[in-house]
């Protein structure tokens, strides 16, 4: 017997209820804190967004996918050309072209471009990726973020390359931030409850059955990979809008990589709940870690730990939940439902068996 | 039923693997309502021959038809919707879904409706006996009621043809016996054309119309039980192996 409560419409609303009504009390009351929280909570919040993006293609096809963050890039890139004011753009953007100087696009509007972009990308690129499955699928994800991101580094008279890319209006804060992260887990629920949701885990159990049952195997990961990567775009979007700049120096999408895929895998890939847990737990051990990096006073004494500690932290964290826990702290279990709340439901599966053995 | 005609016809089937010659040329027709043992040695190629029927494997050579259509260039999604459906030797459930889900699925990628498609799914479940493990995690059952939610995936497309790929493989006898006198009455009530891969000889020669013997990828006897079984190869290559 299992106790998901993801297969029915009920079951639906109330993981969205337990798991979006913490998020947005902490965030609102540790916003309301200062403007230091504030940031950290506005950045943890994005992550979330983007995490929860992963999910659903992760989650659902069982595919380890090393790419989302190409659509980080792209769709934050293509929002910061929409909306950067067009003088300004003249002078830090040259190389851009007369047309692309002069549009200036409200902030919503120009994240969707964004998002629109990814979301072409991600139906392009699938459409040769999806035919993948495994490791080689993950080896090809993560050819592709490569791809891109050389491409961006290179791609100077419009991305600045390794320079910053600044002047992004900064109009991402921590409501923002929650509102698009409450959207993007609704989303994740919806198409778990969907039937390509359910069709794609079949693929997901074992895609040779599936095909003998027959789902379009391809089909069904694509559909989730375009989802999947519309959500990370958006996360991406208000990240560039966030931090005002954006760059391709130093690894920051591959190191950005592995924080959201160590958020995911720590919390449990195989479940919204896993991806809300990953992120706040490693959102607060970052953010410890980062705050020892630049030394903390206790009393006369100030503790200063080595640079890089946070990676290293990370890791660690990481590979101590992959031994002790394989499947993620939630083993890839939603939070089950009270009894007195499913009861209706089972009452509605025993009425359909006993409406069926009627009808005999 | 999905109204493509009422017969699976292989013809002039062809399967190399490398130099390795699988099925050389062999051809044969499943009508709707007919049960048609395959049998044959171990590595005789019936799993092979399944898989060309299915679409698993392209053949170097040959034609599969669905009724006056030419499904050999189909993939298997496309003509298990189309209602040529099959089973495998390892069952192969969605492990981590529910026994419902796992044939709800089945009638999902039919392209039924949500509530149609569980309706349906219940109503299969319910024919095969497994409506108390409905909530069952699939790979938390025993291998019986595994090999008979695998049946109820296939059943719940309401197939035109379904090929059994060893349903009863280990299973005990009195399991064996039931199951595959379900497989008379899936017959009855569905009207479907089944092709049954099965080593018991006594159960193969009770239960089905016509028998297509294969030995090392060629057929050596076709037709009724009777007619194959007083083929001398037939006893020389398999009988003779012992009646089990």
């Amino acid at each position: 017997m299992r106790n998901d409560p993801t297969h029915s419409w009920q079951g639906i609303v109330w993981t969205f209820l337990v798991l979006g009504i913490p998020v947005a009390v902490a965030a609102l009351l540790l916003a309301a804190t200062g403007p230091v929280l504030s940031r950290v909570v506005t950045d943890a919040l994005i992550k979330l967004t983007m995490v929860v993006g992963l999910y659903i293609f992760i989650g659902n096809s069982g595919i380890f996918s090393f790419g989302h963050a190409a659509f980080i890039v792209v769709g934050s890139y293509a929002s910061a050309w929409m909306t950067i004011p067009p003088t300004f753009k003249k002078v830090i953007l040259p190389g851009l072209p007369a047309f692309m100087q002069s549009i200036h696009l409200d902030p919503f509007t120009g994240g969707l471009v964004g998002v629109l972009l990814a979301v072409v990308l991600a139906f392009v690129i699938g459409l040769a990726l999806m035919r993948l499955a495994g490791i080689a699928a993950s080896i090809a994800s993560f050819a592709f973020f490569s791809v891109i991101v050389v491409i961006y580094n290179n791609w100077t008279g419009w991305t600045k390359g390794t320079a910053s890319l600044v002047g992004l209006p900064v109009y991402a804060g921590p409501k923002l931030a929650l509102a698009a992260a409450l959207i993007a887990m609704l989303l994740a629920l919806l198409f778990q409850y969907s039937r390509y949701g359910l069709l794609l885990r079949a693929t997901r159990e074992d895609a040779v059955a599936a095909r003998a049952a027959g789902v379009e195997v391809e089909r069904m990961r694509l559909i989730a990979f375009v989802v999947s990567a519309a959500v990370v775009a958006a996360g991406g979007v208000l990240q560039g809008h966030f931090n005002g700049a954006l760059t391709t120096t130093a690894n920051v999408h591959l190191n950005l990589t592995f924080l959201i895929l160590a958020m995911l895998v720590v919390g449990g890939m195989r479940s919204l709940a896993g991806a809300v847990i990953g992120v706040a737990i490693l959102a607060f051990v970052a953010e410890l870690l980062r705050q020892l990096e630049r030394g903390w006073q206790i009393g006369d004494v100030t503790i200063t730990a080595p640079s890089g500690l946070g990676q290293v932290g990370l890791g660690i964290v990481m590979l101590v939940v992959l031994i002790s826990r394989p499947q993620g702290l939630t083993k890839g279990r939603e939070i089950p439902m009270p009894g007195w709340l499913s009861r209706r439901e089972r009452q509605g599966d025993a009425n359909l068996i006993e409406s069926t053995q009627n009808a005999r | 039923m999905n109204g493509t005609g009422a017969r699976l016809a292989a013809e002039g089937i062809q399967v190399r693997f490398g130099g390795l010659t699988v099925i050389s040329g062999v051809s044969l027709t499943l009508e709707k309502g007919e049960i048609l043992g395959l049998i044959g040695p171990n590595g005789a190629g019936k799993t092979t021959f399944v898989n060309v029927l299915s679409g698993f494997q392209r053949p170097n050579a040959g034609q599969v038809r669905l009724g006056a259509q030419d499904v050999t260039p189909w993939k298997p999604a496309q003509r298990a919707r189309a209602g040529l459906v099959r089973t495998f030797q390892a069952v192969r459930l969605f492990g981590g879904l529910t026994v419902l889900e796992n044939v709800e699925i089945a009638a999902l990628a039919q392209g039924l409706p949500r509530a149609e498609a569980r309706q349906r799914a219940m109503d299969t479940l319910r024919d095969l006996e497994l409506a108390p493990h409905t909530a069952a995690i699939a790979s938390s059952l025993p291998y019986g009621l595994e090999r008979r939610v695998g049946i109820a995936r296939a059943l719940v497309m309401a197939p035109d043809f379904i090929l059994l790929d060893e349903p009863a493989a280990g299973l005990n006898e009195a399991e064996g016996d039931e199951l595959l006198a379900s497989i008379r009455a899936i017959r009855d009530r569905h009207g479907c054309g089944v092709l049954l891969i099965e080593h018991n000889m006594r159960i193969v020669f009770g239960l089905c119309d016509r028998v297509h013997v294969l030995r090392s990828g060629a057929t050596i006897a076709e037709g009724t039980p009777d007619h194959v079984r007083a083929q001398p190869e037939v006893r020389q290559a398999y009988l003779g192996e012992g009646e089990r």
